[in-house]
């Protein structure tokens, strides 16, 4: 689903766990797409096809998957990560991700060719696409999330959702490191929070009240 | 009356033996080696692990005296001398540690100063080489349309690098083996 100008959401529709996937079309050079966690290949419960109907929904919006050239994993758990080593694999795609979340993502088999951290990223031949990463750990210890601040979207992965935010309680979790994480963020303008999952609701918020009152439900209600 | 009793099968087993030949002094060297050899080893092997200080050494390997001694002592280091690697500074220079503790021979300091040198060195040039392959590693990233702040290359994932790597370890290694056939094995 087209979102933005170049910014396309796939929101996960299935009944198992899978992320929801963004894709910066031709944010590369020679047009090749950016896309930010594929999730699952096939999902570990109901062995959904996660990837096949990824790269159905990309198709359909009219864009080539064979032009995938880099994908951005905001952590390193296999519902967000999965089917980036098959994209690297057919597409010979390169990957990136922080290197505090490498661990378990070489655990995965996965390879990395680009260690993300906090800064810039200058996307484009002319670097016509600007976008910031930040270091948000908590629900992972090299959890990244992705601002674009020409249109103030914030690609959050599993850091908030709606209504609430990302499981403390698995390997490297840290409540007290989210919350710091959380805080950061929402001192950010942001127009769209772009979630990691569809939890209890599709996982984009839009408009910059409902982000903001989004990150005050969580500092009253979950941020304790 | 003709004795019937049949012979028990320890008793068959002692009279073959009985009418073996026995060992040869070689057989009964290399029995020992056997027995002796994986003595010295594991103390070597508690030495690098922290169970043993240098201080401990002699008194740990006087233990074996004569024949078994010389090859407990033998095995001890040449544990320590092939642990002398390259991927390993640390155990390495504890390892030197080891065999200077046990062994001083002559020359020795001078030895352990160049195996030391070699380590630096080593370092010192991965300290130079891995800055440059990043910079040539970003500059193909560039071109591809990739670029900032927030970008670190991987140079596990660069084929360049990992031939350079590959050709300096090689050198430091060849250095590093040729200096250790000049530290002591017993």
């Amino acid at each position: 689903m087209k979102l933005l100008d170049n910014l396309y959401a796939y929101v996960w529709q299935g009944n198992d766990n899978n992320c929801n996937s963004y894709l910066f079309a031709s944010a590369l050079k020679d047009s090749k797409h950016l896309l930010v966690d594929p999730g699952h290949v096939s999902t570990p419960f109901y062995r959904e096809p996660g990837l096949d109907r990824l790269f159905q929904d990309i198709n359909g919006d009219g864009l080539n998957t064979g032009q995938i050239g880099l994908v951005i994993l905001t952590h390193s758990h296999p519902d967000h990560c999965e089917a980036a080593k098959v994209i690297r694999k057919q597409n010979g795609a390169l990957v990136a991700l922080h290197k505090a979340d490498e661990p378990v993502y070489k655990n995965l088999g996965g390879k990395i060719d680009i260690y993300l951290q906090e800064g810039d990223l200058v996307l484009g031949a002319q670097g016509k696409l600007r976008l910031k990463v930040f270091h948000s750990p908590g629900h992972s210890p090299g959890h990244i999330t992705i601002y674009w601040p020409d249109e103030k979207v914030l690609i959050a992965g599993d850091v908030i959702f709606y209504r609430s935010t990302g499981r403390v309680d698995v390997p490297g979790g840290s409540a007290k490191t989210l919350k710091q994480s959380i805080e950061r963020l929402s001192q950010l303008d942001i127009e769209y929070l772009l979630c990691g999952h569809p939890y209890g609701h599709p996982g984009m918020i839009k408009g910059m009240a409902a982000v903001q009152e989004n990150f005050e439900f969580i500092k009253r209600n979950v941020l304790l | 009356m003709e004795d019937k009793r049949i012979k028990s099968a320890l008793e068959i087993a002692m009279e073959r033996a009985a009418s073996m030949p026995g060992l040869t002094q070689q057989e009964l060297a290399e029995q020992k080696e056997r027995e002796y050899q994986p003595r010295g080893a594991a103390i070597a092997r508690r030495y690098l692990e922290g169970a043993f200080k240098e201080r401990d050494l002699q008194a740990e390997l006087s233990k074996y005296q004569g024949q078994e001694g010389e090859i407990v002592k033998r095995a001890f280091l040449l544990t320590l001398n092939q642990s002398i690697k390259l991927e390993s500074k640390t155990m390495s220079l504890k390892a030197l540690e080891g065999i200077k503790a046990v062994e001083p021979t002559a020359g020795f300091d001078e030895m352990k100063r160049r195996i030391e040198a070699s380590f630096d060195e080593f370092d010192q040039q991965l300290g130079q080489e891995i800055p440059r392959y990043e910079a040539l590693e970003k500059e193909r990233l560039q071109k591809l349309g990739i670029s900032g702040s927030a970008v670190k290359p991987n140079l596990e994932e660069s084929q360049a690098w990992q031939e350079e790597l590959k050709r300096i370890q090689s050198e430091y290694d060849s250095r590093i083996s040729k200096l250790k056939k000049n530290l002591p094995l017993v």
